[in-house]
């Protein structure tokens, strides 16, 4: 009898200690395959470098917004701005790089309208934050993606974007589009939408409408490229010009890239 | 004397059970139809036009083929779609699809409104002819 139950117990013993084991196990596999991804390991990624000087063109910008604006049928007159729905548009330079802005920076510099837009960062909180995977690093060109179909319009990306370059559509947007282009559906109410870096003109091998656009007016004004190919006209320009990038020190590791 | 009950009860019970097959024939209920497109509307750019899988195929899978579309396009950013006869054509309700069915309305609706379901497709993608609000 107390042979039998000696043997009990020691089999619950061995039985708890290897559950202990076994449940450490995919633990340990998770802290093994963890860490953020460090910038560089995307097999692709699709990068953009704007010459702020060359953009200080009132005709240019305007083009370029007009441009986007009626590639993808974005609804216009809605005078605040927290509630306009804006792919790319300007904002002044000490605003859009707080950390390179200081005191004496002379006067005509900060007050330079500078294009924003999406950077498609390597590292993009909005996808973090999104529940559905409605937002999400594309692998096949390093694109920040959005699928309308699955949007729920919850705002975590609105949120955790830091460079305000997500947009919520709080009305129904096709009364307040001029002319809606077919090619290219509309939004509704209660999604979220942003650049793609012209996602469907990617896909047919065309440059992003506003590119195209700004170079129309200034050769150089904005190069588009592959910034994983060495070769590509991007990377010469990274390599060879001063550029920046906007909130470097967040991490995010944003792919539109500003010569200064 | 109960088994004339009963094949009364009977005869009661088979004209209710089936009441809505009969019901439905006999007003003229017949299966939708919609619109096939016209001849010309199947021809663009010199080129003829056939739908992409046949006929049976459409009618019973299109919407998981569109679907699949959907995800191979806006997810995996790939253009193009090879039938089973081995025909290329590009993925996009738009630039497909609309192309020889160009009306929701005469169309689409068809079968919807008889099948009673109502897809979201054009709270977004729009008709190549106009953006007129309809029913679904």
């Amino acid at each position: 009898m107390d042979e039998s139950r000696r043997s009990f117990l020691k089999g619950i013993g061995v039985a708890a200690a290897a559950a202990g084991l076994g449940c450490t196990f995919p633990l340990l596999r998770a802290l093994a395959s963890s860490g953020t991804p460090a910038a560089g390991v995307q097999t692709r990624q699709l990068c953009m470098v704007i010459d702020i000087e060359k953009c200080l063109n009132e005709d240019l910008i305007k083009d370029c917004t007009e441009a986007c604006r009626i590639e993808h049928n974005l609804p216009g007159g809605e005078s605040d701005p927290e509630r306009q729905i804006r792919w790319m548009w300007t904002q002044k330079f000490e605003h859009t790089f707080p950390d390179q802005a200081h005191s004496l920076t002379p006067k005509e510099l900060r007050g330079e309208q500078v294009p924003v837009m999406c950077n498609h960062c390597t590292n993009p909180a909005c996808v973090k934050v999104c529940p559905t995977k409605a937002t999400w690093k594309r692998e096949s060109d390093g694109v920040v993606m959005m699928d309308m179909h699955r949007c729920i319009g919850c705002r975590y990306c609105v949120v955790g974007c830091p460079y305000g370059a997500r947009s919520f559509n709080w009305h129904e947007p096709r009364p307040h589009i001029k002319n809606i282009r077919p090619e290219y559906p509309t939004r509704m109410r209660g999604v979220v939408e942003k650049c793609t870096f012209c996602a469907e003109r990617l896909r047919e091998g065309r440059e992003p409408a506003c590119v195209e656009a700004a170079n129309r007016i200034t050769e150089g004004a904005m190069t588009f490229g592959e910034l994983s190919d060495p070769n590509s006209k991007v990377s010469a320009l990274l390599k060879t010009t001063r550029t920046i990038s906007r909130q470097n020190a967040l991490g995010t590791g944003p792919n539109v890239y500003y010569i200064v | 004397m109960s088994k004339g009950i009963i094949i009364a009860g009977l005869i009661v019970f088979l004209i209710v059970a089936t009441f809505p097959v009969w019901y439905t024939s006999a007003a003229g209920g017949s299966r939708p139809q919609p619109e096939p497109p016209a001849r010309d509307a199947k021809v663009f750019e010199g080129k003829e036009y056939r739908c992409v899988e046949d006929k049976v195929y459409m009618t019973g899978n299109h919407m998981q083929l569109l679907d699949n579309w959907r995800n191979l396009v806006v997810r995996e950013g790939e253009r193009f779609y090879t039938s089973e006869a081995g025909e290329q054509y590009e993925m996009s309700l738009t630039k497909t699809c609309l192309k020889c069915h160009p009306e929701r309305d005469r169309f689409c609706n068809k079968c919807h409104d008889y099948a009673n379901v109502y897809p979201t497709c054009w709270n977004c993608h729009v008709e190549l002819n106009g953006n007129e609000p309809k029913g679904n």
